[in-house]
């Protein structure tokens, strides 16, 4: 097995396919020379442009490319494929070959991007794709845009897509349970917070911000700092990040600055919350004001004492700087860690001595804090900074206090610094991926909009004018304005659902815009509402789409499908369509007619409440053999009628399919087949009838010929000899024929009947031959050498079928004597041919000479008798017995019929 | 031609089968009594007590089959030997059923007839 994590040298040295995580180590190791887009090597500057992007964005990308629609996807994608499914296999695979389960579904969108049409967006989409070795019913929010190459062709298509199957399954749910908590925090009386494991704090309740006045922007994470008391924060640090560490509950009291700016004194707790391992995953803090007793000020002074001894401790870094040269006094570990130096090149000489690097940028800042003694804040102020061995451009948030010496006189600056390099990168990159998302929002052809509540102010995209009035350069436009561009009759929709949106937060609703040249186009606005501190509505944000081209097909697609039910309803066979799973899913206007039911009436009771209770059982049976193999449904049964007459019908069922050949529905037919039936049955009852009354005088016939021949049998006279022996066999003949007609009613009728006993074919083979070459004494019948075959059969229809081969054979054959009658066995079964050298079957014929009353036509062979239907029975009486009957023939040649019979063990 | 003692009875409406059947069995040697119609047949048959009856299975007036059962349940005709004769796809199964000996169906050879006939009454003497 190849290492995968193994670079390939000859990739490795191109640039734009470095970063990007696993699927980055992968991307790069592939063998491409292998696959249609070549090696990286000779990819175009726009492949390899794109493929930067998909390694390299957090956001879930894909990317079709070049005609065999080549995949490439990224790190964030990756799961989306899950476990035992599609990664990393279909890295570099044609599209079609990656996705054969979904390609019905995708090719088509593909195809339109291709084509140079709109990009493509679809929301919380239901695609089940094949992963974690099973079909799963998956959730996407994806676009297609096109990717054009050099020649400004499109080349490729860019898929940028988000699951959302959980979101979907679970948004409602947590959204109800979100609003209960917030509801019940909001409204107990403390202060209250809860906080990351990390003590990042995440959330307040509605009083920590009445009390601070402080906004959630400026209190998140630990913005808190800034409502504390500064000579009491570095202990309250030390503390809660001691209690971080350990997860200890924390408890403490200290200050908090209120929104009238004067601090009270508060009880805190902070709890850990444990998860079912017992590792805490977030805090819970509570607030109690205890009514500060002491003052301040004097809190203050003796604090004061404490904070020298703690500061060396202190989290943060501290640097006391003292007069205008800045000698540092004394420096904390946190601060040397945070500059990188050590103490003895620091402490008794100026600051800027030993950090030459950030005397531009802080320098006059610092001498500003001295002259004038106002504190300054920093806030991720970029500072250049000599550490670890090289110079880096590091954020800081700091803060430069006054000190005063016993006159009031200012005699230096207390420094306290954080840094949040770290943090700013994390943010640098998520502006960027914010960046990355507005291409993407660009490229899905979303137009974006953002509306103040409060003042109406409206800002919008350059695409968003273009779907909503078909403007071609940006221009401003007021909140009513674009108003104008909404549908007269379509007005009430949007201000339904802006009020819904209102109570709600999320917006959704489609509508007609009236364009500057008339034209009416389809948008479907979707939006969320963004709330102030008071939980008033403030702003909202959203996306509009046109979405004209899918009204259109829709519509045409209601204009197709009423035809089609149109037409359907007016076709005289009941007509049905069923799912996959077999469940019926339509009945044409026919079957409500036939059988009076309401379509609701049919829809509860199911279609089996007309088929006759006697019919239901294999009719059901054989409806789930079908769906489960995909075979055509062939079936006949009675559907009661409103008239309360049962009546047969034929129905059939043939599945369709999709281009991969996945059924994707059954459309049936049933065919009322009442008359034929009837018509069919009275036929056999005539032909019973029938050859019943003429047994009769045939056996009056054929008994008085064999008293004349035994009474006559020793008279001279040649001719009464002659004339008796040809009216015995033509009464023999005509006697066949009667049973014949009676066994192809008996056939039909279900009551052919055998009576089988042990028997020797070979000796009924001699029997038969003997017969008929007393009754065609001219013809020459070869008959097969002697063998003993023992088989369990009905000897008299066996042997009928013998006497239909070989008068067959006499028949067909007006120009040969010789008739061939042969036996073999191979252990299994024994084959019984019969061989003439007659007039031959055409191929197309053959297949057909087992069918009743079917004779062989054409000019030569009209004049032969017979009905055509010894074959017919034949076949029955063979297949009645597990044999198999055939027959091989060339015209002009001759034929050979043969049965098969199982032999006896 | 040989000589039979046996006293044979043929039950049929339909004259021409009816002269046909005595005929032949009258050739075999047989003496044979004809009944062409269902009036005062039980007492006819006990009057005659032949050794054997061959009847139709359709009769103008009556059923075979109703006879056959009759003559099976009658303790003195019981043992007399019947052979019943049809045309009928089905009637074999149903002649048994009703308790005649033998069947033949039509049409039969002249040979079958008098091979069954003998076979019935060697049987019957068997008995």
């Amino acid at each position: 097995m190849p290492n995968q994590t193994q670079i390939n040298p000859s990739v490795d040295q191109y640039h734009f396919l470095s970063g990007g995580g696993e699927m980055g180590e992968l991307t790069r190791a592939k063998d491409w020379s292998k696959t249609p887009v070549g090696d990286p090597g000779i990819w175009p500057q726009s492949l390899r442009t794109i493929i930067g992007v998909v390694l390299n964005s957090k956001f879930p990308m894909f990317l079709w490319w070049g005609p065999e629609l080549i995949c490439f996807y990224n790190d964030a994608y990756r799961p989306s494929l899950g476990q035992n499914g599609k990664h990393p296999s279909i890295l570099g695979m044609p599209a079609a070959q990656a996705w054969p389960e979904i390609w019905a579904i995708i090719k088509p969108l593909i195809d339109q991007v291709l084509a140079g049409g709109e990009s493509i967006w679809f929301e919380d989409q239901l695609i089940p794709i094949y992963r974690n070795g099973k079909m799963e019913d998956v959730y996407w929010t994806f676009s297609y845009s096109p990717v054009n190459d050099e020649s400004s062709k499109v080349a490729g298509v860019l898929v940028t897509c988000t699951e959302t199957t959980e979101k979907v399954q679970i948004h409602n749910r947590i959204e109800q349970s979100e609003i209960r908590f917030r509801t019940l925090a909001d409204n107990i009386p403390n202060l209250a917070w809860m906080a990351k494991a990390d003590g990042y704090i995440y959330w307040y309740n509605k009083k920590w911000y009445d009390y601070t006045g402080t906004t959630p922007e400026q209190m998140e994470g630990w913005g808190w700092q800034s409502v504390h008391d500064p000579l009491k924060l570095p202990t309250v640090l030390d503390r809660w990040n001691t209690s971080i560490q350990n997860g200890e509950i924390f408890e403490m009291v200290f200050p908090i600055k209120g929104a009238d700016g004067k601090f009270r004194q508060f009880l805190t707790r902070v709890l850990p919350v444990k998860d079912g391992d017992g590792r805490i995953y977030q805090w819970f803090g509570s607030n109690t004001d205890i009514t500060a007793q002491k003052d301040i000020q004097e809190a203050l002074k003796e604090s004061e004492q404490r904070f020298r001894s703690t500061v060396k401790q202190a989290p943060v870094g501290i640097t006391i700087l003292r007069g205008k040269e800045f000698i540092v006094e004394m420096a904390n570990d946190a601060y040397l860690q945070l500059i990188d130096r050590k103490e003895s090149e620091l402490v008794g000489r100026p600051l800027f001595d030993s950090l030459p690097e950030v005397e531009e940028a802080v320098h006059s800042l610092l001498d500003n804090v001295i002259d004038t003694g106002v504190p300054y804040h920093g806030n991720e102020l970029p500072i250049p900074l000599n550490r670890n061995g090289k110079l880096d451009i590091c954020y800081f948030d700091f803060l430069y206090h006054p000190l005063k010496d016993e006159d009031g006189k200012i005699s230096g600056v207390i420094v306290t610094v954080t840094d949040v390099s770290e943090k700013v990168e994390v943010r640098k990159k998520i502006e960027q991926n914010e960046e990355r998302l507005s291409i993407i929002v660009e490229a899905s052809e979303l137009g974006t909009w953002e509306l103040n509540v409060k003042t109406r102010e409206a800002k919008y995209s350059k695409r968003y004018l273009e779907i909503l009035g078909g403007y071609r350069e940006e221009i401003k436009l007021t909140h009513d304005q674009l108003l104008r561009h909404l549908h007269p009759d379509d007005m009430a929709i949007r201000e339904k659902a802006f009020s819904a949106a209102l109570a709600s937060g999320y917006l959704h609703f489609e509508a007609r815009l009236v364009w500057n040249d008339n034209s009416i186009h389809w948008m479907e606005g979707r939006g969320k509402v963004f709330y102030d501190a008071k939980n008033q509505p403030e702003k909202l944000i959203g996306t509009i789409r046109d979405i004209t081209t899918e009204k259109t097909h829709q519509q045409e697609l209601e204009e197709s499908e009423q035809k089609f039910r149109l037409l359907a309803d007016s076709i005289p066979q009941h007509i049905w369509t069923s799912d996959t799973e077999g469940n019926l899913n339509y009945y044409n206007q026919s079957v409500f007619d036939y059988s009076g039911l309401s379509p609701e009436e049919i829809q509860k009771g199911g279609w089996m409440q007309i088929v006759h209770p006697d019919d239901r059982e294999e009719n059901i049976r054989l409806w789930i053999e079908s769906v489960a193999t995909g075979k055509d449904f062939l079936f006949e049964h009675r559907f009661l009628r409103h008239d309360g007459q049962y009546r047969w019908q034929l129905s059939r069922a043939i599945p369709q399919r999709d281009a991969s050949g996945n059924i994707q529905m059954w459309v049936g037919t049933s065919t009322d087949i009442q008359d034929i039936k009837e018509q069919d049955q009275q036929k056999d009852y005539f032909i019973s009838m029938a050859s019943h009354k003429l047994k009769t005088p045939i056996t009056s016939i054929k008994g008085y010929v064999q008293i004349l021949q035994a009474t006559y049998q020793n008279n001279d006279d040649p001719f009464l000899a002659k004339s008796l022996g040809i009216i015995d066999k033509q009464v023999g003949t005509l006697t066949r024929l009667i049973t014949d007609l009676l066994d192809v009613s008996k056939i039909k009728t279900g009551s052919l009947l055998f009576n089988k006993s042990h028997f020797n074919l070979y000796d009924l083979i001699k029997d038969i031959t003997a017969e008929i070459q007393h009754i065609y004494p001219v013809h020459n019948f070869v008959e097969p050498g002697e063998c003993n075959i023992s088989v369990y059969a009905d000897k008299e229809k066996i042997g009928q079928v013998l006497i239909n081969f070989l008068t067959n054979a006499v028949k067909y054959s007006p120009g040969s004597n010789k008739v061939k009658v042969d036996c073999v066995s191979d252990g299994i079964s024994t084959t019984v041919s019969v061989e003439d050298y007659g007039i031959g079957i055409n191929k197309s014929d053959s297949d057909k000479v087992f069918e009743r009353f079917y004779r062989v036509a054409g000019k030569n062979e009209k004049t032969f008798p017979g009905f055509g239907i010894g074959l017919f029975i034949a076949a029955e009486i063979i297949s009645r017995h597990n044999g198999t009957i055939g027959v091989k023939s060339e015209p002009g040649i001759g034929s050979v019929f043969y049965f098969t019979l199982p032999l006896e063990h | 031609m040989p000589e039979h003692s046996a006293h044979l009875l043929i039950i049929d409406d339909n004259e021409d089968i009816l002269f046909m059947l005595q005929t032949m069995l009258q050739m075999k040697g047989y003496k044979v009594s004809v009944k062409n119609n269902m009036e005062q047949l039980y007492e006819y048959i006990e009057r005659v007590h032949p050794d054997l009856i061959l009847m139709d299975m359709l009769l103008s007036g009556a059923d075979g089959r109703e006879v056959c059962k009759y003559l099976k349940s009658d303790g003195l005709l019981a043992s007399i030997p019947v052979i019943m004769i049809s045309a009928h796809p089905n009637a074999e199964k149903e002649c048994l059923e009703a308790g005649a000996n033998y069947f033949l169906g039509k049409p039969f050879e002249m040979i079958d007839l008098s091979a069954t006939v003998a076979a019935a009454i060697e049987g019957a003497s068997k008995r």
